[in-house]
């Protein structure tokens, strides 16, 4: 949640991402494989991300984090957050440090992979 | 497809709260009149120490923490805005005034005042209807929450009539209230209005906690339309008090819809990508079993008197009603209440920090620990209450009086420990990086 004053890359923004936390299910945007994309442009920085389901009562909250979050990273930029439904959220998103959190055994995650 | 960002709409914490805050005071006054319950108990369940409890239970317990929820659940979930947010406000001090004031005119059996406080009883959930439906009527989508709760609505406006024309017709003497209408007013309002609006809920909320899909709406709907059918006709007959065959027919009929409902929630827990589970779970998985013996129950009630001794003909119905009320219903509502107000309480003070401070998460705000014990106490309750009333032990049925108000205390006091300031578990920290590949 540092304030980054250089010209920001994708990285940056996606580190930026992982202090926006799914509120229900304890785990960043980044590591649940919500954010699809990130454009950053001298114009500003774009990013598409989903939430677990359309009507997740969570969703409006999660996406606003993630404004307020790169905001306060990247003062003085222009931010746009989109909510993409396309395609949908699974759980095979996750990375697998995600899958251990939301319970996962090694045996379950290697018949998933 | 993409949309712009829109700021997530949440009714606020002073209007949904006091509802869920005031359930748990009711819960525990019904273990006070459990605990001081007589031999008379167990020879009807009409007798006005039995009335004013389950009253107690189903109007001040679980009706008024189903109000919160809805009116929580109405603008979240279901999609719509609410009527009026000051009528809201208003009409839970009038809920609670009014539901007070019956449960005690019923103990004392004073008519007068049973019937005026069940009209403002009434004039509550008329408010209540009327300012939620607001909400079902401006969504923009239909799902199983908002078909669930339109029909749910339909059976409390019923059930309130009834309810209301009855505690006049005793007051007037108009005619007897038979055990036949008495259980067609019981039977709209626990199944016709709290298990349609918990069974529509549930098949919104259980995909969404556990991340399961649900691939099998229409059946879903299905099986909320039949048990509604199923709720009405067992209404209409049973109120002429038909005989035992025809009683165990009706309760077959009206229990085929919750058990269909419970095995396919069952399914769809059993296909959820979480693999831990959290309160919510916890409780859907002890309600659904709760249901199971409710339902058993119920056929033997049904039946009445070749398994009930002739001079206590309330046993079964107790046990029913104990475990259908504090089991099944209970147990879910409860598991709910530790995610809808957690969830109101993040949203209202820990939302507006995100990206300025490290915020905890929603597990962070209620106790894990708490939350099961309430869950544990409440289903012990159940049970230590259905064995008490099926062996007509009074002196256990008082023990589970006392339970039940521990219960109601504890619970109390798990709710408010939420309002308490909370930082980010260390657990969510550290495993922030974890997490993170």
């Amino acid at each position: 949640m540092t304030a980054t004053t250089a010209a920001p890359n994708v990285r940056d923004v996606a580190d930026a991402l992982q202090d926006v936390f799914d509120p229900e299910l304890g785990i960043d945007v980044v590591a649940l494989g919500m954010v699809y994309g990130i454009d950053v442009t001298p114009a500003g920085i774009s990013v598409a991300m989903t939430t677990t389901t359309a009507d997740c009562p969570m969703g409006g909250a999660i996406l606003e984090g993630a404004q307020q979050v790169l905001e306060a990273s990247f003062p003085g930029l222009p931010i746009e957050v989109a909510h993409v439904f396309d395609p949908p959220w699974a759980v095979l998103m996750c990375s697998d440090d995600a899958l251990r959190w939301l319970g996962f055994d090694e045996a379950r995650l290697q018949a998933m992979r | 497809m993409s949309a712009r960002a829109v700021p997530a709409q949440s009714p606020p914490l002073g209007l949904v709260a006091p509802f869920l805050l005031a359930g748990p005071v009711f819960l525990a006054a019904a273990g006070v009149l459990v605990a001081t319950s007589k031999q008379e108990a167990l020879a009807g369940i009409n007798v006005p120490h039995t009335l004013a409890a389950t009253h107690a239970l189903v109007l001040g317990w679980l009706t008024t923490t189903m109000m919160g929820v809805l009116y929580q659940m109405g603008p979240v979930v279901i999609g719509g805005e609410l009527w009026s947010q000051r009528l809201a406000r208003a009409q839970c001090g009038l809920h609670v005034v009014a539901v007070g004031t019956f449960v005690v005119a019923l103990e004392r059996w004073d008519t007068a005042v049973m019937a005026a406080a069940g009209s403002g009883v009434a004039l509550s959930l008329a408010l209540f209807v009327v300012n939620a439906a607001a909400a079902l009527i401006r969504a923009k989508k239909w799902s199983l929450a908002r078909f669930a709760v339109t029909l749910s609505f339909a059976f409390l406006v019923a059930t309130a009539t009834l309810g209301l024309t009855y505690a006049l017709a005793v007051h007037n003497a108009w005619f007897p209230i038979t055990m036949g209408r008495l259980s067609a007013h019981a039977h709209l309002g626990l199944l016709g209005w709290l298990a349609l609006t918990l069974m529509g809920l549930s098949y919104q909320l259980v995909p969404m906690f556990n991340i399961a899909s649900n691939r099998h709406v229409t059946r879903g709907y299905v099986i909320l339309a039949a048990t509604g059918a199923a709720i009405a006709a067992f209404a209409a007959v049973i109120a002429f008090d038909p005989p035992a065959a025809v009683r165990l027919l009706l309760a077959v009929l009206v229990a085929a819809g919750p058990a269909a409902w419970a095995i396919d929630l069952a399914l769809l827990l059993r296909s959820r990508s979480k693999a831990s589970i959290d309160i919510q779970g916890r409780a859907t998985f002890v309600s659904l079993a709760f249901l199971g013996a409710a339902i058993a129950v119920s056929l033997g009630a049904a039946l009445g008197t070749p398994l009930t001794p002739d001079t206590e003909p309330a046993r079964w119905l107790l046990a029913y009603g104990a475990l259908g009320m504090l089991g099944w219903m209970g147990t879910a509502l409860a598991g709910n209440s530790f995610k809808v107000l957690p969830f109101l309480l993040w949203y209202h003070r820990y939302r507006p920090l995100v990206g300025k401070a490290p915020v905890p998460v929603v597990s962070d705000i209620y106790s894990e620990r708490a939350a099961i014990g309430v869950l544990g106490a409440l289903g012990a309750t159940a049970a230590v209450a259905a064995v008490a009333a099926l062996a007509g032990n009074l002196l256990l049925l008082r023990a589970a009086g006392v339970l039940l108000t521990g219960t109601g205390v504890a619970h109390l006091a798990g709710m408010l420990h939420m309002f308490l300031p909370k930082q980010s578990s260390r657990a969510h920290q550290g495993t922030r990086k974890a997490v993170t590949s």
